[in-house]
């Protein structure tokens, strides 16, 4: 009846500016890096440990580029031993299983065959029915990730953008259903951190600057070499 | 006085006070719940802090309730009165508990929703209204009954 666990950080919720219903709602976040840390500081000392424990996994920032799937595997099966609450490790697992996924359909595409037993490649309960349906464009596991078979489609015709936003949306969605759940406890404050990240990536992504980048990058690679191309005058 | 009769008046006594006991026992959790959540989001805007306040406050009428329920529950305890006085005065004390702590979470909840569209203001009270409803029909019922309790 008393429920202090649910209501701990009533204060803190309140003192978090709204984000946008939808990730592709807002075209920046409602408030910075800096000012989320401030606010953050609220938090008690092993409840900031854990938040620091899941951000460490679930954000690319935080994972050094040269990383492998067994080092990755690793950190996972470390911060899931170090996470104190079931919904904050059920949070982590269901995010580590749907990268497992896009994984496997990315691996599928470079027409690689089906992950052995003995591979270290991804996380979750997912794994299994990855390797026995290997040529099923779901994995079999339709039923439990409806996005999969969208997913697949994008990836198999190229739609690179498509799949991000989808990707986006689905981890958005799944947030969202899940603070639904939380309102004023620490879980609420966990997901709205992880809503925060989505919609600061979602929002630091610039199509022209990187376009342009890219022409840039390009040209300074290939030097002078790029007349090699040109056609030939009459 | 036998050891029964001792517990009887006892507890007697107790369900007189537990209105009030268990009114205000929810009350300090509900508005602190409230006042947190208050606290939180005049942190994060510049107006509309008495709204805030205001709604936070909320709870505390439970505790009205109990001092007006104990008021009217107190009177001699003998062995007639007893049995009326724990039921009436326990059952009231808990649901005015329960009352005062879920309507701290609906006003924390109302604040919130405030904050984020001030235009739903009003509407975003009506579950802790509804809350504070069931309250009401305790104490009324609770005033209604206790007249059939003896007075000596």
């Amino acid at each position: 009846m008393i429920s202090h666990a649910s209501c701990r950080y009533a204060m803190l919720v309140c003192y978090l500016p709204p984000l946008p219903p939808h990730p592709f709602a807002g075209k920046s976040t409602p408030l910075s890096r800096l000012q989320l840390d401030r606010r953050l500081a609220l938090l008690e000392p092993e409840d900031a440990r854990d938040l620091a424990t899941l951000e460490e996994i679930v954000h690319w920032e935080h994972i050094p580029l040269a990383s492998t799937d067994e080092n990755l595997a690793l950190r996972a099966r470390d911060a899931l031993t170090r996470l104190r609450t079931p919904a904050l490790r059920e949070m982590l697992i269901w995010r580590l299983e749907l990268r497992t996924l896009v994984g496997a359909l990315r691996r599928r595409r470079l027409g690689l065959s089906a992950p052995t037993v003995k591979e270290t490649w991804g996380w979750g309960g997912c794994l299994d029915s990855v390797r026995r349906h290997w040529e099923r464009s779901d994995f079999n596991l339709g039923h439990r990730y409806p996005w999969l078979a969208v997913a697949e489609r994008h990836l198999m015709q190229g739609e690179h953008t498509a799949l991000e936003n989808l990707l986006f949306t689905t981890v958005w969605e799944h947030y969202v259903r899940l603070a639904w759940k939380h309102h004023f406890d620490f879980e609420a404050v966990v997901l709205y951190v992880l809503r925060w990240h989505l919609l600061d990536r979602l929002t630091r992504y610039a199509p022209a600057a990187a376009s342009q980048r890219f022409g840039e990058l390009l040209a300074q690679g290939l030097g002078g070499q790029d007349r090699l191309f040109t056609a030939p005058s009459p | 006085m036998n050891e029964v009769d001792a517990l009887t008046v006892g507890l007697a006594w107790a369900g007189i006070f537990a209105p009030l006991a268990l009114g205000a026992f929810g009350s300090v959790i509900g508005c602190a719940i409230a006042g947190q959540a208050a606290i939180g989001a005049m942190l994060d805007v510049e107006t509309g802090f008495a709204r805030y306040i205001g709604v936070s406050v909320m709870p505390s009428s439970q505790t009205i309730y109990g001092i007006v329920a104990t008021f009217t529950l107190n009177r001699t305890v003998t062995a007639e009165t007893a049995g009326g006085l724990i039921g009436l005065g326990f059952l009231a004390g808990i649901v005015l508990a329960a009352s005062a702590i879920w309507q701290g979470h609906c006003c924390a909840s109302a604040i919130q929703a405030t904050k984020v569209k001030p235009e739903m203001f009003g509407l975003s009270l009506a579950p802790a209204a509804v809350v504070e409803g069931f309250a009401v029909f305790i104490f009324v019922f609770l005033l209604v009954l206790s007249a059939d309790i003896p007075q000596l």
